[in-house]
């Protein structure tokens, strides 16, 4: 019996050393590859048989049994290991197989409910492991997709809602907004392949040259809240032109219209917005003005026809293209420059004059960031040159005035999950608080903006978490029992006997 | 390579020449002066994590600058609790670890201040990167006996090892007849110290990796050198069960196999860090 035992120990002893080469290799071969190595085939085995040796273990050592602390760190193991096998893809892909197999038979011997309740519920056969749901704000869906083909893999018996998505940022360490040179980057063909920026120094009234170029800059203005001065009469306007090439323009303020003879159309301006935002899609579609976040003028206009219809047409400062009429009507939002700055207490955007050398001649430029805006730029390629014709295609080189940097505090996700038209769970997930419900975490994973703003969520299978949680818990009150209150209640019985000795 | 011309860094490096001060005078025998010098480094070293902890306003164990601070502090009460306790000396070694911990913190780590990004605000954040710190400087110990069990006769006799009345107290039937069994059991016992922290850091570092990305392990390079880390402690414990004492050098030289582990896990994957990012990556 002796030679047993030694002989699962040193089995054991081997075992620890396997996984560690194994982990070694795996951690040069990178997180993917590993995770495939490791749920291989003859790791499987491995595993199996790191199972097997921890129930011989128990058999042949009684002393393993009777110390709690040696049966909960030996036991935790196979908690630990059974959970990781119950929740791993494999499993998934083999409960799914198993229970469209079993569900005929299953139904015919229990009746379709309990049928269900045993393949679905207990063998947890209609799960998949992992995927995506990407929501646009407004939307809802129940469509799990595969992260590698974007495809749909799964439905999910309930749908999940995003209703909306925001991020919130720290405040800016420093208010005040940098001011960069952006250079062109050539590779060694000579093409134009990237800019690289960098932060000029500047003390006012002080010259400084700008790296990279032959222009000297002297700071002669920065107001840290600046408001905008436009040429005296000059105001944002509707430019209207009609298939014949005749031009109207329909001054942008509500209430404002305008009556064409061809097409007989009376257009009106119904509402301005300073950042045009678009959240949802199709019936759901809503648009709104986000001031401050975000650079979008837009203008909303109706054209009635004589009929009394009506449409609502939007028009962007930036994007000329989007929001026509059709019939041969082109209708532009005209915003006018601004020409400099004054100061303003109530502007979050600030405003800097500069004088630019070059060539023995000045000239003076407003640096002017508009309400929203991250950054101002200004193409200085008409005073070098030098410029090569691709770089000066790009504004390159080019001044900017850039506001500080952002760091993200939290990306917030409000979430809610419909089954049947009923709200039945409500989150704001956020990174560190994913969202549980029907045997699945949402995680918030990434989030863009085209087509209006959208959220990715992790969706990951809750299968075999508790035994993998209850065997952490094993392991972290074994190993504390057994390494630090099993000793130090010997040291103080210890300390006890000897005060106990002393006394006599 | 760059100095930290402020308050902080000052502080610090004033620390690091303690703690070289403390080393000599413990090997030069003059111990009053030594264990004098050492309680004054704590003090400033306490004082260097006060200072920051009031400069970023939040605990300050977010980037390895702060994470090198902390452990650079909790080496003195570390030195107390093995003598008091486990009975166990080398406090030169002990100032030795306490130098090279804050080596990178003064001259090497970015001491910017930067915003907690979400990925890092959880309540568990604390508590895996501190039972990890610890359990570090704790194995590093463990790692200086082993050592001197390796040097064995090339050492001199350590006198004060293992207080009289700690032994009767915890290892009755204990006797060192030589250098090399003395410190391999003073190795043993701050092993034992050290891994349940190990295993806390490693199951409380799952637990957040689901929590915050969906998966309590996820097979990344850090993930696996600190299973092994943890794997080469666990062998060694299961050996010197079945051996005991017999074969003290083996011991020794699974315990320094285990910090070369940890070394490993710590350094490799967030050196690689600092250049690219990663789930791991504390510098942003």
């Amino acid at each position: 019996m002796r030679i047993a035992r030694h002989a699962i120990l040193w089995v054991a002893l081997l075992v620890i050393a396997a996984l560690i080469v194994l982990s070694a290799y795996g951690a040069l071969i990178g997180a993917d590859s590993a995770k495939e190595l490791f749920n291989s085939v003859p790791l499987v085995a491995f595993w199996c048989l790191l199972i097997l040796l921890l129930l011989v273990g128990f058999i042949a050592f009684p002393r393993l049994v009777k110390s709690p602390a040696s049966l909960l760190m030996h036991l935790a193991p196979l908690f630990i290991l059974a959970g990781a096998m119950w929740g791993s893809e494999k499993a998934h892909e083999v409960r799914r197989s198993v229970g469209q197999a079993l569900m005929p038979t299953a139904t015919k011997l229990l009746g379709p409910s309990k049928a269900d309740q045993f393949v679905n519920g207990w063998l947890e056969a209609g799960k998949v492991p992992t995927g995506y749901i990407a929501l646009h704000e407004g939307e809802e869906d129940n469509r799990i997709l595969d992260r590698g083909t974007q495809q749909p893999v799964a439905e999910l018996p309930f749908k999940v809602r995003l209703k909306s998505f925001t991020i919130d940022y720290y405040p800016p360490r420093d208010d005040r907004w940098s001011l960069m040179i952006g250079l062109p980057v050539y590779d060694a063909g000579g093409d134009l392949v990237d800019e690289r920026r960098a932060t000029l120094k500047w003390a006012p009234d002080r010259e400084t040259p700008i790296t990279g170029t032959p222009i000297r800059l002297r700071v002669l203005q920065y107001l840290p809240h600046a408001g905008l001065l436009f040429e005296k009469g000059t105001k944002p306007y509707v430019e209207i032109t009609t298939a014949e090439g005749q031009t109207v323009t329909l001054p942008a303020e509500v209430g404002k219209e305008v009556e064409l003879k061809n097409p007989p159309l009376k257009i009106r301006v119904e509402k301005l917005f300073v950042n045009l935002r678009v959240q949802g899609a199709g019936a759901e579609r809503q648009i709104t003005d986000s001031p401050g976040e975000g650079s979008n003028p837009a203008v909303a206009v109706t054209l009635t026809q004589p009929d009394g219809t009506s449409r609502t047409r939007y028009l962007m400062a930036i994007m000329p293209m989007h929001g026509q009429a059709g019939e041969g009507l082109t209708m532009t939002y005209v915003l006018p420059q601004p020409t400099g700055a004054k100061p303003d207490p109530e502007s979050k955007v600030p405003a800097m004059e500069v004088q630019l050398t070059a060539d023995g001649r000045s000239h003076r430029v407003w640096l002017l960031p508009q309400e929203g805006d991250r950054q101002a730029s200004l193409s200085l390629a008409p005073l070098v040159p030098a410029a090569k014709a691709e770089a000066v295609q790009r504004g390159l080189p080019a001044l900017y005035l850039a506001a500080p940097r952002q760091d993200v505090k939290a990306y917030k996700s409000d979430v809610e999950i419909l089954e049947d038209y009923r709200r039945m769970a409500h989150k704001v997930v956020e990174v560190n608080h994913p969202l549980h419900y029907g045997g699945y975490h949402f995680y918030q994973h990434s989030y863009g903006d085209q087509g209006g703003m959208y959220s990715v969520f992790s969706v990951v299978s809750d299968s075999g978490l508790w035994p993998v949680w209850i065997g952490f818990g094993m392991l972290c009150a074994a190993t504390v029992w057994r390494m630090w209150l099993t000793p130090g209640w010997k040291y103080l019985m210890g300390e006890a006997e000897q005060k106990e000795n002393a006394k006599c | 390579m760059e100095l930290k011309p402020t308050s902080l860094g000052f502080l610090v490096y004033a620390v690091m020449t303690v703690y070289l001060v403390v080393a000599a005078a413990y090997l030069a025998r003059l111990r009053r002066l030594a264990e004098g010098l050492y309680a004054f480094a704590f003090v400033l070293a306490v004082g260097a994590f006060g200072l920051r902890w009031y400069e970023v306003n939040h605990v300050p164990l977010q980037n390895l600058f702060e994470v090198c601070l902390c452990l650079g502090m909790l080496i003195w009460p570390i030195t107390l609790f093995c003598r008091r306790f486990l009975g166990v000396g080398g406090e030169a070694g002990d100032a030795i670890i306490g130098f090279a911990i804050l080596f990178p913190a003064g001259f090497i780590f970015k001491a910017e201040m930067q915003h907690l990004p979400p990925a890092l605000q959880s309540p568990l954040f604390i508590p895996h990167v501190a039972s990890y710190m610890l359990a570090y400087v704790i194995m590093a110990k463990a790692a200086v006996q082993a050592m001197a069990a390796l040097a064995g006769s090339f050492l001199p006799e350590p006198d004060e090892f293992l207080d009289d009345r700690v032994l009767r107290a915890t290892a009755p039937s204990f006797a060192a007849p030589n250098a090399c069994l003395a410190w391999e059991e003073g190795a043993y016992r701050v092993t034992v110290l050290g891994f349940p922290l190990l295993t806390l850091g490693l199951l409380l570092g799952a637990v957040w990796g689901k929590i915050a990305w969906g998966d309590y392990w996820n097979w990344d390079p850090k993930e696996l050198w600190s299973l092994i880390s943890w794997l080469v402690f666990l062998g060694y414990f299961h050996f010197r069960y079945m051996y005991g004492k017999r074969f003290p050098r083996i011991n020794a030289s699974l315990v320094l196999a285990g910090l070369v582990a940890i070394i490993l896990t710590l350094l490799w994957v967030n050196l690689a860090n600092l250049f690219k990012g990663g789930m791991h990556s504390y510098a942003s």
